[in-house]
């Protein structure tokens, strides 16, 4: 209680004082200054926090040059509820942490001296801004020093490379294309590939030749990764979003866990004044621009899927609950989708002697079956809400609380759904393009997609001895919930329904008239071949195939100290912990039990996937459903400072040390991952000594945080069982005649066994000696603020990956056990690599004067033979045990430019507002992207069934012709009406791939889809040899090279927004 | 809070997080469970007493497989385990008896031995112990010739035994359960013996492949067909006759190119390297052969299999 009484006193006898500061006239007297000083000392502002920028300088006598100490320094900003508000010490400096992005107004002022103010200073998120100022001494002129000029833009403070993207920048340039993953919502992750070294990939954006799921993502300082994949768990809005900064390398050890980059995000804040906007968006698909069709050779199914609308609405609000004590901030949006899916069934053209008739094309010409049109559509629906309460508990102490959902919901009533991993409609080829999309009936293909993703996260900060001593503390937990399930809504292990009937294969050669009625089936008979000019062999029937239900929870609290002191210079020493607990609860099932496939001779069915055991020889144990809780267990801690000594250096040394341990579905340790120490080093040098020029280099390493997946699958154990059976006994399609029994399964068994074959073993071993995934970068380069606001950059970027965790098998595939490639027990593996080298010029200029640019080009490297937590070419996302290394035999010829190798990059963005006075203006804004292709491979089947499709380089990985350059322009046009300051309304048009061109974006690499030897011996394709080295006799693929996807078409997006 | 109780609080926990880790020796992974390779071993059989003809054997192959029991909730329990180990002799004789279709009259007869191991996880040592499993006998009324339609000879009735005790199993992560030895005695029709046994999975053949195999719609003469059990495959071969005939024509043609190997008596070319883990796709091998590269193997001439060098673990 005591103490309670003191700090409100403490408390009410700082206001005071800063009342005094904000609205003193000028000159102040001494005796003001004095009072402000003091009164700071003993009550300073708010403590640092993750995400926000840092102001520092040194003030000196302008006549003397000497620094002056005990000036007041005092920041506002419309980002700033409260302003804040710091002395200098004895050596000139001040240092203002924990401001949030935005444009700040800086006034110094001391006894003595003409009050310096400068405004328009704009600090970006992490960032570390340095203003210099020479007070004049009153004596010299009797009048306030309204400085006219422009603050440093250039962060001196530290080494990251990448950029940051603020709502000012999202609010002029068309971000988010609809075509990419969250483009619904506007995700932040969508707009963070505008970054010079970023680019979109299949789940999310790539950093630095990383895979996205290597990123982290940090809401408000709380990490939003899902615990299960890695992938970005809540595809927060940017219209909530006050900046993003995307950080892809050079960080100090307060960031940890990520081999690929840091996506940071600052959500918006309420304050003194109620502030708030409505908007609404609507892309309308009916505007589309042609689209160019991708062609499959003698494919009876043809689905063209097509934007039919994606659309949003929402608002938000902001304001003071008590003010400049508690303000409050809440936005609602809600988002949909839909997909069109136009389906057709096709018969192949034949000649007068029953010939399919080749076009000059290359293609064999097709034409429809009459009546056989079928339009179905993929739904998504997405919710978010935030809410924010920010409570100054007093001059010392602030605290946070905020709490954001994003509920989601996709397909069932008759529609399909939209994969949350993807965003795109699942019609099978979102995962492999070689899949003919729409290959069975509804019933088959479709699923609902519900779940939700939940962060609520408390903050406290305090500050001691003028901000020399600040402490942060975040209390996060991550709800989420999410999975796959029947369309029909029967629920998992249900005895009717979907979820009760087994999916069907068919890989024979059937014609289609064997699973769908034609309105005349005889356009599908050829001379004595009934049928055979409408075949399929690729075709699912039955029920919902594989179908799960997880719900994971992470809690995380991180708490950092910082002090500042000086020393041989100024240091800023950090000290934190970072602790969470991640948990995954997973039910998964196959729909009836187990997925049925047919033989590609139809000689057999066997059970391709079903959950059982043997207790013993024949005595099978079928689980319907496999229900696992795998939990994960992170620990931290960093030690870093930063010490700048004089105005010149900034020196940035740490040390990171985390710790992973993970608990399989028994509750058992069996994951370890202690001993992750992570050194970073690096040096700023300012040329200028004002801000305006740093050349920095750095050393880190980074290590991955493994996501749960691989405890639910190889740490708990995931056992299989499989039985053959015989087709004149037993037909998936008759009833009357179940696959179900030993009486019409074929004793092919593995003895003792008769009937049944025992896949998947226990828990998978673990390498004693298993080393953790990381990686080592170095950056090197050098900024230089050419104008006002504007900086043109150079840097060059080397990361390397130094371990990779992996399963792998050294029986071709009987026995697993997870360890290091190269290293440990698999030191008989070629050793992961994933070498990247880049070179970016990059110039950044800040929304100011009415303007703002973003230009950059990047040359880069990207070479190995290990992607990363996802598997690109056929998107495998099973983090840690992706096909790659599972077999020595599949690791031939792997080592070539990796799928995400765009050596060429280039991206210009800009913004104008232009004022037509009374009132309105316009806004334009262009974005230009040009990339050069990506390389492509020559691809065959490996002769171990399981692994058989694409998964044997033939030729050394990237010989296959790179795909063309690929360009886009996008455009947005806005006007804009002032009512009042604050009251605007305003309309936009995004023109998104203005020239629609149709550039190919993916190539079919299935050279043939036969088992054949990787060829090592060079001489080119046609050296490929069947799998047991005889000549090749194997089928070649017709589609090779075909395009599999093009570029989306121009698109036209338009939105409305009023603010107030 | 005061800012020393905060400067305690946040240098404890990153301590603890820290240094709290080396006092739980939490850097060792889990111990692997007992189990053994799913699949055939190839076992070499070495002779420790007995006499007659079942004192001969030289090894076998093996198929063997690991179970686990349920827990209540029906998941499998991976702490307990037990293995059943199947001879390849015994397989061969139910396939006789089957082919003749001529079956086991006694109901309690397998083929197989099944035990549990004595532990969840290997000992020091890394083996894991089954100390004792149930006995496999197969007991065949006799087979007259050409009762099958295809076997020229009978086989008397026959009574085998095989008694396994105290299977050790090599399990670590490196090689999981992929290397045995155990104890085994064979009783057959009278005779006993008592064999030390030495098991390799997988089972790899180190027997050269001949260069020309026959193709696959050329059944080989049928020496039945002059018996007159009148099989479809007989008939086919007795009445029509091409399939004879193209056959011949093969055999005489090759004749003509290498006529004096084709009347010398065929020896087995054995090759080391097809025990290699290593593929080797330039000499036709485009998969390892499965085996670990840390085991010393060697090729076993009378079983034409690789099999271990020495005595498990038998590592580099």
């Amino acid at each position: 209680m005591r103490r309670a009484a003191a700090s409100t006193r403490c408390f009410a006898r700082c206001w005071v004082a800063m009342q005094r500061a904000a609205t003193a006239s000028i000159p102040t007297g001494p005796a003001s200054g004095l009072a402000l000083v003091a009164a700071t000392v003993l009550c300073s502002g708010r403590a640092s926090a993750q995400g926000d920028a840092v102001l520092i300088g040194r003030v000196t006598d302008a006549s003397s040059k000497r620094p002056v100490a005990d000036v007041v320094a005092t920041v506002t900003s419309p980002s700033l509820p409260d302003e804040q508000l710091v002395v200098t010490d004895s050596s000139g400096v001040y240092r203002i942490p924990d401001l949030p992005p935005g444009k700040y107004t800086l006034r110094l002022e001391k006894d003595g001296y003409q009050t310096y103010v400068r405004d328009d200073i704009g600090l970006r998120a992490d960032t570390t801004i340095r203003l210099n100022a020479q007070l004049l001494p009153e004596e010299l002129k009797s009048e306030e020093v309204v400085v006219i000029g422009h603050a440093p833009t250039i962060d001196v403070g530290s080494t990251s490379t990448g950029g940051n993207v603020s709502s000012e920048f999202v609010r002029r340039i068309p971000v988010a294309p609809p075509s990419a993953k969250g483009a619904a919502t506007r995700s932040f992750e969508a707009v963070a590939e505008v970054t010079p070294g970023a680019q979109f990939d299949p789940y999310g954006v790539s950093i630095n030749g990383a895979t996205s799921p290597e990123n982290r993502y940090v809401l408000d300082g709380m990490t939003i990764n899902t615990p299960n994949l890695g992938v970005l768990g809540t595809p927060f809005s940017m219209e909530f979003v006050k900046e993003i900064n995307v950080m892809s390398g050079g960080y100090m050890p307060e960031y940890g866990r990520a081999t690929g980059g840091i996506l940071n995000v600052v959500t918006k804040s309420g304050s003194n004044e109620f502030h708030g906007s409505a908007f609404a968006n609507i892309t309308p698909g009916g505007l589309e621009g042609n689209r160019a069709v991708v062609r499959r050779n003698g494919t009876t199914i043809l689905t063209e899927p097509s934007l039919s609308y994606q659309e949003d609405i929402g608002f938000d609000v902001g304001g003071p609950i008590i003010q400049d004590k508690i303000w409050f901030y809440a936005g609602f949006d809600i988002a949909r989708s839909r997909f069109k899916l136009r389906r057709t069934l096709n018969r192949l053209v034949t000649d007068s002697t029953g010939t399919p008739v080749v076009g000059s094309d290359g293609f064999s010409q097709t034409e429809m079956l009459p009546g056989t049109e079928q339009t179905y559509y993929a739904d998504a629906q997405n919710i978010q809400m935030i809410g924010k309460i920010d409570f100054a508990v007093n001059r010392d102490n602030r605290l946070t609380v905020e709490a954001t959902t994003n509920p989601y919901s996709s397909g069932g009533n008759g529609k399909f759904g939209v994969n949350p991993l993807t965003g795109f409609p699942e019609i099978g080829t979102e995962f492999s393009q070689t899949t003919i999309p729409l290959n069975g009936p509804y019933s088959a293909l479709a699923h609902q997609y519900a779940g939700s993703s939940t962060n609520v996260l408390a903050k406290w900060s305090s500050a001691w001895d003028n901000k020399h001593l600040l402490w942060d503390t975040t209390v996060g937990w991550f709800h989420g919930a999410g999975g796959r399930t029947p369309a029909d809504g029967s629920k998992i292990g249900a005895s009717s329904g979907a979820a009760s009937v087994p999916n069907v294969w068919w890989q024979g050669t059937h014609p289609i008239t064997d699973f769908e009625g034609v309105p005349n089936p005889a356009l599908c008979d050829a001379p004595g071949k009934p049928g055979s000019l409408c075949p399929v062999n690729d075709y699912h029937t039955g029920g919902s195939e594989f179908i799960d239900e997880q719900t994971f929870n992470r809690y995380q609290i991180r708490s950092i100290l910082t002090s500042l002191f000086q020393g041989a210079g100024h240091h800023v020493l950090k000290v934190g912990f970072d602790t969470s607990l991640d948990t995954f609860e997973h039910l998964k099932a196959y729909a009836g039990g187990r997925d049925l496939v047919e033989a590609p001779d139809s000689s057999v069915y066997y059970e391709g996937r079903q959950y059982g055991y043997l207790t013993g020889p024949d005595q099978v144990v079928i689980l319907p459903t496999l229900q696992t809780l795998t939990k994960s267990v992170m620990a931290g801690g960093f030690v870093q400072d930063s010490w700048s000594i004089m105005d010149y250096v900034t020196v940035n040394a740490g040390l990171r040390y985390d710790a992973q341990f993970m608990y399989a579905g028994d509750g058992s340790r069996s994951l370890s991952l202690p001993n992750e120490w992570s050194p970073r080093v690096g040096a700023i040098y300012d040329f200028t000594h004002e801000g305006r020029s740093k050349v920095f280099a750095n050393y880190a390493r980074y290590y991955e945080a493994v996501p749960l997946d691989i405890m639910d699958r190889l740490g708990t154990g995931e056992p299989y069982i499989a039985s053959v059976y015989d087709p004149s006994t037993c037909d998936p399609r008759d009833p009357a005649r179940p696959c179900s029994s030993n009486a019409n399964r074929v004793p092919a068994g593995s003895a003792p066994n008769q009937f049944w074959i025992p896949l998947g073993a226990g828990k998978t071993p673990i390498d004693p000696d298993l080393k953790p995934l990381s990686s080592d970068e170095v950056v090197l380069g050098g900024e230089y603020e050419i104008m006002h606001n504007g900086r043109l950059g150079l840097s060059y970027t080397k990361r390397w990956i130094n371990n990779a965790i992996e399963d792998m098998s050294r029986d071709e595939g009987t026995t697993f056990f997870i360890g290091n490639p190269g290293s440990g027990i698999a030191k008989d593996f070629p050793k992961a690599e994933r070498n990247y080298d880049a070179v970016t010029v990059y110039f950044q200029k800040i929304f100011a004067d009415e303007w703002l640019a973003q230009a950059s080009y990047t040359i880069s490297y990207l070479r190995g033979n290990y992607a990363g937590l996802f598997r690109p070419e056929d998107k495998q996302l099973n983090p840690n045990s992706n096909t790659d290394f599972d077999l020595r035999s599949l690791t031939v010829n792997r080592t070539g430019p990796l799928p995400f190798d765009q050596t060429h990059s280039i991206k210009l963005f800009g913004a104008k507002d232009w004022n037509l006075g009374a009132g309105s203006d316009v806004v334009t804004g262009i974005g230009m992207r040009a990339h050069s292709g990506e390389p492509t491979s020559y691809l065959g089947a490996h002769p171990i069934s399981g692994y058989g499709l694409d998964q044997v380089f033939i030729l050394p990985r990237g010989e296959g012709d790179r795909l063309p350059w690929i360009y886009s322009a996008d455009l947005r046009l806005g006007y804009g009406y002032h009512f009042t300051r604050d009251k605007t309304v305003e309309a936009t048009i995004d023109v998104f791939n203005i020239f629609n061109f149709q550039g190919e974006t993916a190539r079919d690499q299935r050279y043939t889809p036969s088992p054949v030897l990787p060829v090592t011996t060079g001489g080119g394709v046609t050296q490929v040899k069947n799998a047991d080295g005889s000549a090749f006799t194997g089928q070649t693929n017709p589609n090779f090279k075909n395009a599999t996807e093009y570029q989306p078409p121009r698109i036209f997006r338009f939105g409305l927004r009023t603010t107030f | 809070m005061n800012a020393r109780n905060v400067i305690r609080i946040v240098l404890g926990a990153a301590g603890a997080a820290i240094f709290g880790c080396g006092a739980l020796s939490c850097s060792d992974q889990p111990r692997v469970r007992c189990a053994a390779a799913r699949g055939n071993f190839a076992a070499t059989y070495r002779l420790v007493s007995g006499s007659g003809p079942c004192a001969g054997l030289k090894g076998d192959i093996l198929a063997v497989q690991t179970y686990n029991p349920a827990n209540a909730d029906q998941t499998p329990n991976w702490d307990q385990a037990s293995m059943a180990i199947q001879p390849q002799a015994m397989t061969g004789l139910l396939q006789t008896g089957s082919g003749a279709m001529v079956t086991d009259p006694n109901a309690e007869d397998l083929p197989y031995a099944l035990g549990s191991f004595s532990t969840s996880q290997p000992g020091g040592d890394d083996f894991c112990t089954v100390p004792t499993l149930s006995v496999a006998r197969i007991r065949l009324p006799e087979i007259s010739a050409c009762m099958d339609g295809m076997t020229p000879t009978g086989q008397p009735a026959t009574d085998v035994t095989y008694t396994w005790s105290n299977v050790r199993v090599y399990v670590t992560a490196a090689a999981n359960g992929t290397e045995l030895a155990a104890s085994l005695k064979v009783e057959q029709d009278g005779c006993t013996a008592e064999y030390a046994v030495e098991g390799l999975y997988p089972a790899i053949s180190c027997l050269v492949a001949p260069p020309m195999a026959p193709p696959p719609d050329m059944p080989p003469p049928n020496p039945c067909a002059d018996a007159g059990a009148g099989s479809a495959a007989s008939d086919d071969a007795g009445t029509d006759g091409s399939a004879g005939d193209d056959a011949m024509a093969m055999t005489a043609s090759d004749a003509g190119a290498s006529e004096p190997e084709a009347q010398a008596p065929m020896l087995p070319v054995l090759d080391e390297t097809l025990c290699a883990a290593e593929a080797d796709p330039a000499h036709g091998r485009p998969l390892g052969s499965g085996i670990s590269p840390d085991v010393v193997t060697r090729c076993d001439p009378d079983l034409q299999l690789c099999v271990l060098a020495r005595a498990p673990p038998a590592l580099k």
